[in-house]
C-alpha cells in the first residue's frame, strides 16, 4: 500500500509552465503591435519546432513524452522573444531544435539540463548566423531607427518603457514584460528575489562604470531575462542566498560585456556563465538542516 | 526568532470545544500485543484493567484487557469476547514521590506517546540529562483530527494534575502547552489551571517535536540528542491526561479518544473507544462504506486493511472512499520542497542522492534529521514521492553505517 502523505498540492509542472505563458502573452501583445504580423510567425515557428523536436526526441528514444509539461512551448516563446523579426524562419527553426535536443533533452530533459535552453539557442544562432541575428531592419513603421538604442545610445524614457525601438520582439516593450512579472510573483511561481538582484547587479556595475544605470536596465534583453530566463528553476541555484548571488553575477556580467565587449549586448552570454557556475553556488549556499552538526 | 517553515494546509477544523459521541460497547475486542507476549490463554475469563500481555525488556510497557470477558483467541493479538459487565480489576493506591515511582507507575499504566509515535513514557520520565521545561503537545496539527481536542475540552483539569505531578518528581519549572491558532478555544480553561498556553502558527507541522520545542522555548534539539538534552520532555496532552487519571482511579490504559473523519463522514465525532476496538464496528455504526481506512492522519498516518483494529496510538480513522495520485514526473528543480521543508532539508537533492545510492551524500544532507512530516512531497508539482524517498534514504544510510 501507498504510504503518506495521502493528500496532495494540486499544483503541476504542466500548470507552472501554463503561468509562464499566461505571463509571456502581453510581452508577445506588445511584439505584435510594435513588429507586425511576422512575429507571430516567428514565435509559431520556435514553438512548433521545439515541441515536434521534443516529441520526436522522445519517440525516438522510448521515452515517456514530456512535452504536455508545456516546458518546450515555454522555450519556443522564449527563443522566439530573442530574436529580431527579420530573422530566417528556418534559421529559427534549427535554434530551436538546437535549444530542445542539445541543450536540453540530450542533458536528461527538464531539471537536468545544465543550461538554459532558449539562451543557449540563441547564443548558437548568434554564432552560426551573426549577420542575420543582428539585422535589425524591421516591418513595423513604428520605429524609424535600424539600430538598437544600445548601439545607438538613444534614450527617451518613453519610448523604452513602451518599446518603440528596435531590438529583438519580445524584449522591448518593458511595461508588457513588467506586467507579466508581476503575474508570475502573484502566482508564485517566482520571487522578486532574482529579477531585483539582476537589474541590482546590472545598476550597480553600470553606476562604477560611469554608465546610465536608467538606460542600462531598459535596454537589451535585461529586463526579459531578468524575469523569465535568470528565474528558471533547472538551471539557477535552489537558496534564496544562491538567487542572489546568481543574480547579481548576472547582472553584472551583462553590463561589463556592454561596456568592454565587442559585442553591444552581453545577457545570454552572462546568464550562461551564471548557468555553469550554478551548481557551486548551491554548494556554497549549502544550508545545515535545523539541529544537523557538521560531519566529522 | 524566526518560525520554522511548512505549509498551510485545509485543517478541516472549527475553532471549537470538542465533546466526545456516546457509543455501544464493541461485542469483542482484538488488543494487539506489539513487542509483549501474551500472559493469558484461551478460555480465561479477564476483567477491564488485567494483564493480558507483558514484555520481558520492561521497555515496551503492558498491555491490559480493555474489556471484561472470555478470551477467544491469542496470535500477535489477543480477542477478548465482551461479558458486557465491564468489571474491573481493583488496584492499591497509586502513589507516587520520586523518579521511580512515577516511572513505575507510568509502566504500570501501559502508557505510551498517545499523540502517534507510541514511545514508552516510562522511559522519557527518566531522563538522563537534567530537565527545566515539560512540554505538553496540543497541537494536532494534522488536518480532521480532533482528539486531543476532546481531551483539552474534557479533561482539561486532568492535564493540569498530569503536569503538576511530572513537575514535581523531575524538579521542572516550566509547564508549557503548545496548541494551534485553531484550537485557541481550548486555552482559557487550561491556562485558569496553571498552564503557560503557547499558541503556535496555523502552519503544519506544529505538532512534531523538535518543531514545538523551538517554538516554545527557542531550543533546538540536535541530530541524534534527545529533547532531554536541551533540558526538556514533550509529551503528548492525552498522555498527560492519562497519567493523572491512572494515579486516581487506577485504570490503566484501556480506551482512548478516537476521531472519525474523513471525506465520506460528514462531522467529525471523536469517541471514546476500548484498545482492540474493530475499526469496521464503528464505521458500521456511522454506516460508511470505505474503500481506504487511514489509520492516523491524512499527512503521517498509514493506510489500513479492514480487519483493523484501535491500537493505543490510533488519534484518528480516516475514511476515504478513493485515493488516486498524478502520475510521478521529472523534478524541475523549483525549489518548493526545500522551502517548506521545517527542519531545513533538501529533499530534491536526497531524491538524486538516493536514487544514485550516494551514501555519503545522503549523510552530507542529513537525511537522518527528516520527520516524514510530509511537507515537500505535498508540494512537489511534479508529484514525485520526495517523502518515500527520504524514509528509503534513510534505512540506506542507516544499513551503510550498520555494515
Amino acid at each position: 500500500m501507498r504510504k503518506s502523505p495521502y493528500i496532495l498540492s494540486t499544483s503541476t509542472t504542466t500548470k507552472i509552465m501554463g503561468d509562464v505563458l499566461i505571463a509571456l502573452v502581453p510581452a508577445f501583445v506588445a511584439s505584435v503591435v510594435i513588429f507586425g504580423y511576422r512575429s507571430v510567425l516567428l514565435t509559431l515557428v520556435c514553438v512548433v519546432s521545439c515541441v515536434v523536436s521534443e516529441s520526436l526526441y522522445c519517440l525516438a528514444l522510448r521515452l515517456g513524452q514530456s512535452i504536455t509539461d508545456l516546458s518546450a512551448v515555454v522555450t519556443g516563446v522564449l527563443l522566439a522573444f530573442s530574436l529580431p523579426v527579420g530573422f530566417p524562419l528556418w534559421m529559427a527553426a534549427v535554434g530551436s531544435v538546437f535549444s530542445v535536443v542539445v541543450v536540453k533533452m540530450l542533458f536528461g530533459g527538464i531539471g537536468e539540463n545544465v543550461a538554459n535552453p532558449a539562451v543557449t539557442g540563441r547564443i548558437f544562432l548568434f554564432l552560426s548566423f551573426g549577420k542575420e541575428i543582428t539585422n535589425w531592419a524591421n516591418t513595423s513603421r513604428l520605429i524609424n531607427s535600424s539600430a538598437t538604442p544600445l548601439a545607438e545610445g538613444e534614450s527617451d524614457i518613453f519610448k523604452l518603457l513602451l518599446g518603440f525601438r528596435a531590438g529583438c520582439i519580445g524584449e522591448t516593450c518593458i511595461i508588457a514584460i513588467l506586467i507579466g512579472g508581476i503575474y508570475l510573483v502573484a502566482r508564485k511561481v517566482i520571487t522578486f528575489t532574482t529579477p531585483i538582484s539582476t537589474l541590482a547587479g546590472a545598476a550597480a556595475v553600470s553606476l562604477i562604470c560611469g554608465r546610465n544605470p536608467v538606460f542600462d536596465l531598459l535596454t537589451g534583453s535585461l529586463m526579459l531575462a531578468a524575469f523569465f530566463m535568470v528565474t528558471d528553476y533547472s538551471t539557477s541555484p535552489v537558496s534564496k542566498k544562491g538567487k542572489v548571488i546568481f543574480g547579481l553575477g548576472v547582472g553584472a556580467i551583462s553590463v561589463l560585456i556592454r561596456e568592454f565587449g565587442t559585442y553591444p549586448e552581453g545577457v545570454s552570454f552572462a546568464i550562461l556563465l551564471m548557468n555553469i557556475l550554478s551548481p557551486l553556488i548551491d554548494k556554497m549556499t549549502f544550508r545545515m538542516p535545523f539541529g544537523g552538526v557538521k560531519n566529522v | 526568532m524566526s518560525q520554522l517553515a511548512g505549509i498551510h494546509i485545509n485543517s478541516n477544523k472549527k475553532n471549537t470545544l470538542v465533546y466526545e459521541t456516546e457509543i455501544e460497547f464493541p461485542t469483542f475486542v482484538r488488543i494487539p500485543l506489539g513487542k509483549c507476549s501474551p500472559t493469558v490463554s484461551i478460555g480465561d475469563k479477564v476483567k477491564i484493567g488485567q494483564v493480558i500481555g507483558e514484555c520481558e525488556k520492561k521497555f515496551t510497557p503492558p498491555v491490559h484487557a480493555s474489556v471484561s470477558g472470555t478470551v477467544k483467541g491469542i496470535d500477535d493479538y489477543v480477542e477478548i469476547a465482551s461479558d458486557g459487565k465491564k468489571e474491573r480489576v481493583l488496584t492499591d493506591r497509586i502513589e507516587i514521590t520520586n523518579r521511580e515511582s512515577l516511572a513505575k507507575a507510568a509502566y504500570e499504566c501501559g502508557l505510551v506517546g498517545l499523540g502517534g509515535a507510541g514511545f514508552p513514557t516510562h522511559i522519557k520520565l527518566q531522563p538522563k540529562a537534567t530537565v527545566d521545561t515539560l512540554i505538553i503537545n496540543g497541537a494536532e496539527c494534522e488536518p480532521y483530527i480532533i482528539s486531543d481536542r476532546c481531551v483539552m475540552t474534557q479533561k482539561a483539569r486532568e492535564i493540569a494534575e498530569g503536569a503538576d505531578i511530572i513537575a514535581g518528581v523531575l524538579g521542572i519549572t516550566r509547564k508549557i502547552i503548545g496548541i494551534e491558532k485553531n484550537s485557541t478555544v481550548c486555552g482559557e480553561k487550561l491556562s485558569q489551571y496553571g498552564l503557560e498556553v503557547k499558541i503556535l502558527g496555523d502552519k503544519y507541522p506544529k505538532g512534531a517535536e523538535k518543531v514545538i520545542i523551538y517554538e516554545c522555548t527557542g531550543r533546538v534539539v540536535e541530530e541524534k540528542k534527545l529533547p532531554s538534552d536541551c533540558g526538556v520532555i514533550v509529551l503528548n496532552a492525552a498522555t498527560v491526561a492519562k497519567l493523572a487519571e491512572y494515579v486516581k482511579t487506577g485504570i490503566p490504559l484501556v480506551s482512548r479518544y478516537v476521531t472519525f473523519a474523513g471525506p465520506l463522514i460528514s462531522d467529525s465525532v471523536c469517541f471514546n473507544l476500548p484498545i482492540g476496538t474493530p475499526v469496521s464496528y464503528v464505521l458500521d455504526k456511522l454506516k460508511v462504506k470505505a474503500q481506504h481506512i487511514l489509520d492516523g492522519g491524512v499527512m503521517m498516518g498509514k493506510e489500513v486493511g479492514e480487519d483493523a483494529v484501535v491500537t493505543k496510538t490510533t488519534g484518528a480513522i480516516l475514511a476515504f472512499d478513493e485515493l488516486t495520485y498524478p502520475k510521478e514526473t521529472s523534478c524541475i528543480r523549483c525549489g518548493r520542497c526545500y522551502g517548506v521543508c521545517p527542519v531545513m532539508l533538501s529533499p530534491a537533492a536526497i531524491d538524486r542522492a538516493y536514487h544514485k545510492r550516494d551514501v555519503k551524500l545522503l549523510k552530507n544532507l542529513k537525511v537522518n534529521i527528516c520527520m516524514e512530516c510530509g511537507c515537500c512531497e505535498y508540494v512537489c508539482p511534479a508529484k514525485r514521492r520526495l517523502t518515500e524517498f527520504n524514509r528509503r534514504g534513510k534505512i540506506m544510510l542507516k544499513e551503510a553505517e550498520n555494515a
